[in-house]
């Protein structure tokens, strides 16, 4: 039989973060679009409750991390969008050194198992 | 029969009624909203349903407040560090002007006086800061909606505490003129730019309770604040010191002529819209 492993909250909490970051620094993007593309990301394991998203995007733009912009769009509605800022740049560069070494760290404990 | 655009009215109204009362915030829940409900509809599922499962995904009003919360608990770095400073130069003033106390130079009055003058001319020029602070953002398009608020609540909160401050100060100075100057009020420069100080403030906290000051006039009226307290605090010390020198060395009104000059530039270029603006 088939299942998802859902991913623990507290985890997905502590992932939003770089989560954001790393799929702003591809591109700019919206609320709506950031969900979809960490569910497809992580195959439906990471389910983000959509209004959580907003408090945390307001956290990081207050942070200097990343900027936002109303863009409207060709049938009249506005939809407002983000990008990474320098700052951010630098806070994913730190996140990522972090989370590449808890990887690593539980990786070598599990048997250099690839996490 | 379900119609889509009462059905968000009504969800806003729940949601304004829940505490998420930012105009920007629901604008762009309602964006979030109408783009599940979109993806919903082309998927097959009908308008109600799409809504429905929307409005579920979204969250309740009181879950999506309680994320909103999370993040407003806190106040800004700029805020902290500034009351930070205030508190210091507050205990700093008081360290100082003990000595003199301890020494018998001064009565407790007297210091007393000075203390809640300097506390409150000092909160006035923090609000005055931040005023700038807001200003800057605003200008440079860094004026989150979070530091909006973060700025927009401390000046709320120091204001009627630098009035009460202020008002204090102006109280306890009659005794000390009564024993100094044989007056417990002489209209001389000093206690004109107190009233003048504290009446400004009246004025501020009176529409920021009552008749519900924009951020942003709030922030004006904080820069203008900093002008009648330099006016005050500095420019009746220069003229009290000048007219006691009898032909000594004079203090010059220069520095405070430029103080006052760079706070007007920057009240001017809030008061200019940005380019944007213009064009739009």
């Amino acid at each position: 039989m088939y299942y998802v492993v859902m991913i623990e909250k507290e985890l997905v909490a502590a992932s939003t973060e770089p989560l954001i970051l790393s799929i702003l620094a591809k591109g700019e993007s919206y609320g709506y679009e950031l969900i979809q593309e960490v569910k497809r990301l992580s195959g439906d394991r990471i389910q983000w409750t959509d209004g959580m998203l907003y408090p945390v995007l307001h956290r990081m733009e207050d942070a200097g991390w990343i900027k936002s912009r109303w863009v409207e769009m060709e049938d009249g509605r506005k939809r407002k969008y983000y990008a990474i800022k320098k700052d951010g740049q630098q806070a994913l560069k730190e996140k990522r050194e972090q989370w590449t070494m808890i990887s690593s760290v539980l990786g070598g404990l599990w048997g250099g198992q690839y996490v | 029969m379900f119609n889509l655009e009462q059905a968000i009215a009504e969800w806003r109204r729940q949601m304004r009624a829940a505490g998420i009362g930012s105009p920007a915030r629901l604008d762009e829940l309602e964006s979030h909203l109408r783009e599940d409900i979109r993806v919903g509809k082309s998927a097959g599922t009908t308008e109600a349903a799409a809504f429905q499962r929307a409005v579920l995904r979204l969250g309740t009003p009181a879950a999506v407040k309680s994320e909103f919360n999370k993040i407003e608990r806190g106040q800004i770095r700029t805020v902290k560090i500034g009351a930070a400073l205030w508190i210091g130069g507050v205990m700093i003033t008081a360290a100082v002007f003990c000595r003199g106390l301890l020494a018998g130079k001064i009565n407790f009055l007297l210091y007393a006086h000075i203390l809640m003058v300097t506390a409150g001319y000092g909160a006035v020029f923090l609000t005055g800061g931040f005023g700038i602070c807001y200003v800057y953002w605003r200008r440079s398009h860094e004026l989150s909606p979070v530091r909006q608020r973060s700025l927009g609540r401390a000046v709320c909160l120091l204001s009627p505490l630098a009035l009460g401050l202020v008002i204090v100060g102006i109280i306890l100075g009659m005794p000390v003129s009564r024993q100094l100057f044989g007056a417990y009020w002489r209209w001389d420069p000093k206690e004109i730019g107190g009233v003048s100080v504290a009446l400004w403030l009246i004025d501020l906290v009176v529409m920021q309770r009552f008749m519900h000051l924009s951020d942003r006039a709030s922030m004006r009226m904080c820069l203008g604040a900093n002008l009648v307290v330099s006016l005050a605090w500095f420019g009746a010390g220069i003229m009290d010191h000048n007219r006691k020198t009898h032909g000594g060395a004079m203090t010059p009104y220069w520095p405070l002529a430029l103080f006052l000059g760079i706070q007007l530039c920057i009240l001017m270029l809030d008061l200019a819209r940005p380019h944007e603006e213009a064009q739009s």
